[in-house]
């Protein structure tokens, strides 16, 4: 498969590939050399039989005056040997019998895959034992049972991960090419599967080596006189009380040989996948934030120069200061990675632990968000709407125990009473059967009405702030109408304060009363829902965004690419002209961006 | 077995198309009966909601799905009545832009072996083909040294545009585009929107674009086709579509649309201060 040279893959060595690589290279050599150097010691018979250790002898000798020392170096050669055929055997007839098993019609494919599942589900060590009586003792035999019982892990890995890699687009779409069947398994099946291969191979190296010096130990593999690890083994263990030295070398061997082979298979899994070793990009650095630009302390919300760090001290967030009034919604526009749900989410104090917060203020009402809240404050304060209510709820638990969570453990209320008022919530809500709905499973509703009863269930707390993070994104347009009808209709009855997130222009500025333009962690424009609707936008970046979106209100030639020079350039203000010292070029012109 | 090429003749033509899925009580048909055509150098866009069948209809036309029913025919020849080779000699005809940018590109081939596979599925080695495949990576403003690369050194629309080239590379009569901007951000959506609009103008593309997007969807396509429950319930050219729908669902998809004339989701709540 080597069809170019690879210029911009770099190896990655891992310390325990090192190891490993060391370990084994260790076990190659002993295998290489001893052999030719210490044949003589260990294997002629001299008169100092079953000596302890000394000078000359540093194991002592067994029971035929033989070096224990020397036997266990020199039968790394014969196990080494038989331990990588028995390998190989196993991985080449595996991987075969695996992708033939992928290339076949539905129902050979099905039956082969039973079968080698039951294999798999048998112990291969009895497996082996079967194979071993049948075909007789011997180092061969014993190579060949051993093999033949691993092979049903690798035929039912590969089967398997090559199913699941047929799903992804790169291969139907190769089929839709033209590309044969076994060239997609070369090609795209193989490539994608190396990483668990390798370490499965390392694994059942490994294992074999365990499986073959327990044939040896037993008595059926390597006969007299030749010797592996398991047959020195198998002649230690009469001595074993008298010389424990003559068990000990052996089991070393054994040791150090498969944890060498296991390090080398996970490196090698870590260092052949060319997306590892991703660095960060080296970020700028943040321009210095003016302090507290926009917090007002009348707010309901008031964050004063949020900045979120990663653990390493690249900043995700830098200087975000915003307020919400009460009965306000506010709309977080920007692109991936602009930084809009990280500010809202260290709002709700839901930011993973390691990423940095740090903030002049951060409050709701008199709540203090900076400090370790009362889990229970912070739940009834702020209600939560996620993206996709999918997955936002538990598929093996009833709709009603789900919605009612928050009032039976933080408001105290009985099961009863709990589930009377989400019911009434949900009729609120126009969703239908409140009753029915409440003993259903998330599976048997639709998307739009999980989003709509997630939103009932955050009222019932009757929250000062509801953060919504993209709710409509995963739902059809309809459902998506419906579902913003909804935001704005509690907005206007219950006068709820809301911080709603999203990527979509058309949809914030319909909701929001006020819109706030994110991207690259700072805020670059603040605007009303109705000057972001008309068009009257200040910001490059902000007039690039509307010249980029296709609108069905009109037909654009051309949508307006944006470049990285709108991105560069900090937040532009409007009325305050003492603040402005910093602002770049602000064309006068306030007809929209076309 | 000759099929005659007229002018008027469509590229694409589905004629009466079901498909459906299991069998005796558990069956379900997504498509009920789709009718369909594309003309060469135009593109229809197929619009409907999530269940609509919009995909199921885009796997029929590039054959990883069966029809139980009709016809599906390319430049007149009816696919579903080809033989088992004639069929994968067609297969090239047509060629899909998949949704997602991230799983379409093999992570362990470069954009050069990538491309190469599709000019040619058997050879694919990219230094035989190394003229074709910098052609194309130009054609989608990329530099030709970047067939060296992996696909995790792009950024999604760099991606996207990869696949639109190999689409392109096997130079088929047909591109199906299913759902191509969805995953991507809007400035990036721009990039590639505008991408097609130029490649459609250059190469004379015959395309289907499919989306959940109206915007989009208008403002790619010349002809327009709203799916609805396995159903097309309007048909037509897009102006006088999004202009003046005919069907209640095709008005009420439109009045959906965030920012569109006739969206409205109720009063604002009046401001206190």
């Amino acid at each position: 498969m080597a069809e170019t040279a690879r210029p911009r893959r770099r190896f990655r060595w891992t310390t325990g590939l090192i190891v490993g690589l060391v370990m084994m290279s260790v076990m190659v050599l002993t295998a290489i050399l001893a052999p030719i150097f210490l044949s003589e010691a260990a294997e002629k018979l001299t008169p100092q039989a079953s000596q302890g250790p000394s000078a000359a002898h540093w194991l002592g000798t067994d029971d035929f005056g033989r070096d224990v020392l020397a036997r266990s170096l020199v039968a790394t050669r014969l196990t080494l040997l038989m331990t990588a055929a028995t390998t190989a055997i196993a991985v080449v007839a595996g991987i075969a019998i695996g992708t033939a098993v992928w290339l076949a019609p539905r129902r050979i494919r099905a039956a082969v895959l039973r079968v080698i599942e039951a294999a798999v589900a048998y112990p291969s060590l009895i497996f082996s034992l079967l194979i071993a009586a049948i075909l007789g003792q011997g180092t061969w035999s014993a190579v060949l049972a051993i093999s033949i019982a691993s092979i049903p892990a690798f035929a039912r890995l590969t089967a398997n991960m090559a199913a699941s890699i047929s799903q992804r687009n790169y291969v139907s779409t190769a089929r839709l090419l033209g590309v044969s069947g076994p060239h997609i398994i070369t090609r795209h099946l193989l490539p994608n599967m190396a990483e668990p291969l390798l370490v499965l191979t390392a694994t059942v190296f490994a294992t074999t080596l365990i499986d073959l010096s327990s044939l040896s130990f037993i008595g059926l593999g390597v006969q007299n006189p030749e010797y592996d690890f398991g047959r020195l083994l198998n002649e230690g263990l009469v001595n074993i009380y008298s010389q424990p030295l003559q068990a000990v070398m052996p089991s070393i061997m054994i040791t150090i040989t498969g944890l060498g082979a296991m390090l080398i298979g996970d490196g090698l899994a870590a260092a052949t996948d060319p997306r590892g070793g991703r660095k960060f990009g080296s970020l700028r650095k943040a321009s210095e934030v003016p302090a507290s630009m926009r917090a007002d302390a009348q707010a309901l919300v008031e964050v004063d120069n949020l900045t979120v760090t990663t653990p390493s001290g690249v900043p995700l967030v830098k200087g975000v200061s915003l307020s919400i009034h009460a009965g306000e919604v506010v709309g977080l526009v920007g692109e991936s990675g602009s930084g809009k749900s990280l500010t809202a989410m260290s709002i709700a104090g839901l930011l993973p632990e390691e990423l940095g917060v740090s903030a002049k203020t951060m409050r709701l009402g008199e709540l203090n968000l900076l400090k370790k809240n009362n889990p229970r404050e912070l739940a009834i304060s702020i209600g939560l709407v996620y993206q996709d209510p999918g997955t936002s709820f538990n598929p093996a638990l009833r709709i009603g125990s789900q919605l009612t969570e928050v009032s039976r453990v933080h408001l105290g209320q009985s099961r009863r009473t709990a589930f009377g008022r989400m019911v009434k919530a949900l009729a609120d809500i126009r969703i239908t059967q409140p009753e029915k709905r409440m003993k259903q499973h998330p599976h048997e509703l639709s998307g739009g009405m999980l989003q709509r009863a997630m939103i009932a269930s955050t009222l019932v707390t009757d929250p000062r702030l509801i953060i919504a993070d993209e709710p409509t994104t995963a739902l059809d347009v309809t459902v998506q109408a419906d579902v913003l009808r909804q935001f704005r209709t509690i907005n206007r009855e219950m006068g709820t304060a809301m911080l709603f997130i999203s990527h979509d222009i058309g949809v914030v500025q319909a909701l929001c009363d006020k819109v706030i333009v994110m991207n690259g962690g700072k805020i670059l424009e603040r605007l009303t829902g109705e000057e972001l609707a008309a068009g009257k936008v200040k910001h490059p970046y902000t007039k690039a965004l509307l010249a980029a979106t296709p609108s069905i209100a009109e037909r654009k030639a051309e949508l307006v690419t944006v470049t990285a020079k709108d991105f560069a350039l900090d937040e532009v203000f409007d009325d305050d002209p003492a603040d402005g010292g910093h602002i770049t070029n602000s064309p006068g012109s306030k007809e929209t961006a076309q | 077995m000759s099929a005659v090429v007229t002018q008027n003749q469509p590229v694409l033509e589905l004629n009466d198309v079901k498909v459906t899925f299991g069998s005796g009580r558990s069956a379900a048909t997504v498509l009920k009966g789709v009718n369909a055509s594309i003309h060469a150098g135009k593109t229809l866009g197929i619009v409907g909601e999530s269940g609509s069948g919009k995909s199921t209809m885009a796997k029929a036309i590039v054959g990883l799905v069966k029809p139980s029913d009709g016809q599906i025919s390319f430049s007149g020849r009816d696919v579903t009545k080809m033989s088992g080779a004639e069929r994968r000699r067609m297969r090239r005809a047509v060629q899909m832009v998949p949704q997602d940018p991230y799983s379409s590109l093999n992570p362990r081939r470069t954009i050069g072996q990538t491309l190469a596979e599709a000019i040619d599925p058997l050879r694919a080695n990219p230094k035989e083909h190394s003229e074709k495949i910098s052609y194309w990576l130009s054609t989608i403003r990329l530099d030709p040294e970047v067939a060296e690369r992996y696909p995790h050194e792009f950024s999604g629309g760099q991606r996207q545009r990869i696949a639109i080239a190999r689409a392109l590379a096997v130079q088929p009569k047909l591109i199906i585009a299913d759902e191509i901007t969805s995953a991507l951000d809007l400035s990036v959506q721009a990039e590639i929107l505008n991408l097609i609009g130029r490649l459609r103008k250059e190469l004379d593309l015959t395309m289907a674009f499919i989306s959940h997007d109206l915007d989009v969807v208008h403002h790619v396509s010349d002809e327009i086709l709203v799916l609805f429950h396995g159903e097309v319930v309007e048909q037509g050219d897009v102006d006088a579509v999004y202009g003046n729908p005919q069907h209640p669902y095709t008005r009420r998809l439109i009045d959906s649309v965030p920012g569109g004339p006739g969206f409205d989701i109720g009063e604002r709540r009046v401001m206190a201060r």
